[in-house]
């Protein structure tokens, strides 16, 4: 029995902080979907669906699939290129391995912000990427690299490398590679090993990775902000918009819940897969 | 076990990618042009206006930023 008080007296101040800084915050921005919004930008008494009905809005359907289309195809071009590079980091020697992998983390250490920015100079109408492109023929005069769907999804991709490359290297550094060797002994083709052996051997870093790039991306505003045009919006910027420019409290309620509903998706599939395979190790 | 070179190049490339626009942004600060995207010389201006005293207020914000980042991470 006093093993039970000190559980509960152990989990006690997480529990209060969850409680305070994320239950109560997010029942708010449920009740806070439900009112009137005033001219502003607070909320008025009473009740209304309003908020919710202007989700019917045309624009939302086409922002959110964007959002999620922009976020999947960055995850997986993250994953695709971080799978090879977490194999070759996992097999290396410890003092190059130590090296390379300072380098992957020291951007971190550089502001988000000013690293987007810096995208901007480099696909800069006016910069020299764009013009030697175009002086090459590669590009027609007119096509700009900046403001379009393709600059957001290279930068998303910039941003979230990382977060792809260190889970993927966690998982291949527990790896043991001489079982490729084995596969290659039983005739595998190099490629045939990789994919049979060490993608399933990583699959919980890859789970991980998914995860670290996928949540994080779906609630990008910064990025479509700096480097998209207005037709490249996510459901960020429109938040951010609702809450910062025109403001509508209950309507920027409402499109929080939308992509919390939608984050909550991948969530749920790594919880699902963990717990499965919890079962299954038992 | 004779392995492939794509993951060296790869990882070389990865690198490139993730360090040109650090790089570029270290060279733009010796950029004597007002905007980033024309090169108008060499300069070390910008470095004199972060030690001007007339801008005060960066050496502020930067002391804040000190503050808050040391009291967040400190509080373990």
């Amino acid at each position: 029995m006093s093993q039970r008080k000190n559980e509960i007296l152990l989990t006690a101040p997480t529990l209060l902080w969850l409680v305070v800084f994320f239950v109560i915050p997010s029942l708010s921005m449920v009740a806070v979907s439900f009112r009137p919004a005033n001219a502003d930008g607070g909320i008025e008494p009473g009740w209304t669906l309003d908020a919710w009905r202007a989700l019917a809005h045309p624009d939302y359907p086409v922002i959110l699939w964007r959002t999620v289309w922009l976020s999947v195809v960055t995850t997986v071009v993250c994953l695709a290129i971080a799978l090879p590079v977490a194999f070759l980091l996992g097999r290396l020697g410890g003092k190059w391995r130590g090296f390379l992998l300072m380098l992957v983390i020291v951007p971190f250490w550089t502001n988000f912000v000013i690293r987007v920015a810096a995208w901007r100079i480099i696909l800069h109408p006016e910069g020299i990427v764009r013009q030697g492109l175009v002086h090459l023929g590669v590009i027609g005069p007119d096509t700009l690299l900046l403001y379009n769907e393709g600059a957001v999804l290279l930068v998303m991709v910039y941003t979230h490398l990382p977060f792809a490359i260190l889970p993927l290297y966690a998982a291949a550094e527990r790896f043991d590679y001489s079982l490729l060797e084995a596969a290659r002994d039983l005739g595998a083709s190099g490629f045939r090993a990789v994919m049979r052996i060490f993608v399933p051997g990583v699959s919980r870093g890859l789970l991980t990775a998914m995860a670290l790039v996928l949540i994080p991306a779906l609630g990008s505003y910064v990025i479509p902000d700096l480097v998209g045009g207005p037709s490249d919006e996510m459901i960020g910027n429109k938040i951010a918009q609702r809450t910062l420019g025109n403001r509508n409290l209950p309507q920027s309620a409402t499109l929080s819940i939308a992509l919390l509903a939608i984050t909550l998706i991948p969530i749920l599939v790594v919880f699902f897969i963990n717990r499965k395979e919890h079962a299954e190790s038992r | 076990m004779k392995s492939s070179r794509l993951p060296a190049v790869l990882l070389a490339l990865v690198l490139v990618f993730l360090y040109l626009p650090i790089l570029l942004l270290v060279v733009n600060s010796f950029n004597e042009a007002r905007y980033s995207s024309t090169w108008g010389g060499f300069t070390l201006k910008w470095y004199a206006a972060l030690l001007d005293r007339q801008n005060r207020d960066l050496w502020d914000a930067a002391q804040r930023t000190l503050l808050i980042a040391l009291s967040s991470s400190g509080s373990r």
